[in-house]
């Protein structure tokens, strides 16, 4: 879920601590070899990613079905609606990015790992955990006055948080 | 296993105990992160993070291992800011997390 936030470790690196392509480099290879080291403990075959698998398999609590229920409801084809949120997530992540590279500060390297993070768990995977919910709303706590953070937020109000218990 | 040996009980509590440390840990970072903010968003920042049931229901209650991975990612963005060598290797440990 968070690896693709190495992309902004990346620009605030270059962009704001002014490091050049070789200490970009050396500073990666701690992290690689942690990664690599804690990998080889656990990997033992291919069957190390059958718990992905049948988690990508649930589907539960993405904008899309609740498309699919307004299909189901109104009797016709919403098709355009349900790509037009998928890519408005993707482009959000996208203009925040860019806008990092822009003005590379701290608050916007959180506004982006938090715009990241909603394009993976909102349009990016099949099944949307409460779980990595719990942990977007700490992202966002850290933004609480953009707008992501507050519909991220709201999203997850407890009157929302009651309905999943229920229905969960 | 090795900690609490055949024991349901103490690996519940073991379990538990290290997911209730995270989400405080995680709090505590995020209160030390706005310090340089004005009052009310540094206010909104507590309550969003320590109010919302979710945060609680989800991780100490249910057991998701999530607040672990946002827990290093937190500490990813804390080190970040002061330029620390060490940002990445926080930054894996929480995609390792997951």
């Amino acid at each position: 879920m968070t690896a693709p936030l190495f992309l902004i470790d990346v620009i605030i690196a270059w962009r704001l601590h002014g490091l050049g392509w070789r200490q970009l480099i050396v500073r990666y290879v701690g992290p690689g070899l942690l990664g690599i080291a804690v990998f080889g403990v656990f990997y033992r075959s291919p069957e190390f990613f059958e718990g992905t698998r049948v988690i990508s398999e649930w589907e539960f609590l993405q904008p899309r079905h609740a498309v699919e229920a307004i299909e189901l409801a109104v009797g016709f084809d919403l098709n355009v609606l349900d790509w037009t949120i998928t890519a408005t997530f993707v482009l959000i992540a996208l203009a925040s990015v860019v806008v990092l590279l822009r003005t590379p500060t701290l608050d916007n390297a959180t506004k982006a790992a938090l715009a990241i993070m909603s394009a993976i768990s909102f349009v990016g995977i099949a099944h949307c955990g409460r779980g990595i919910w719990s942990g977007q709303v700490l992202l966002a706590a850290l933004v609480p006055r953009w707008w992501l953070a507050r519909f991220v937020d709201r999203r997850l109000s407890p009157g929302c948080v009651l309905v999943i218990i229920l229905v969960g | 296993m090795a900690v609490t040996g055949k024991s349901v009980l103490a690996a519940t509590i073991l379990f538990k105990g290290v997911l209730l440390a995270a989400w405080l840990a995680s709090l505590a970072l995020i209160k030390t992160m706005t310090a340089s903010k004005p009052a009310l968003d540094r206010c909104l920042a507590l309550v969003v993070a320590g109010w919302m049931p979710l945060g609680v229901l989800q991780t100490v209650a249910e057991g998701h291992n999530d607040i672990f991975m946002v827990w290093l990612a937190l500490m990813w963005l804390a080190l970040l800011g002061q330029g620390r060598w060490l940002a990445p290797v926080a930054l894996m440990g929480s995609a390792l997390g997951k």
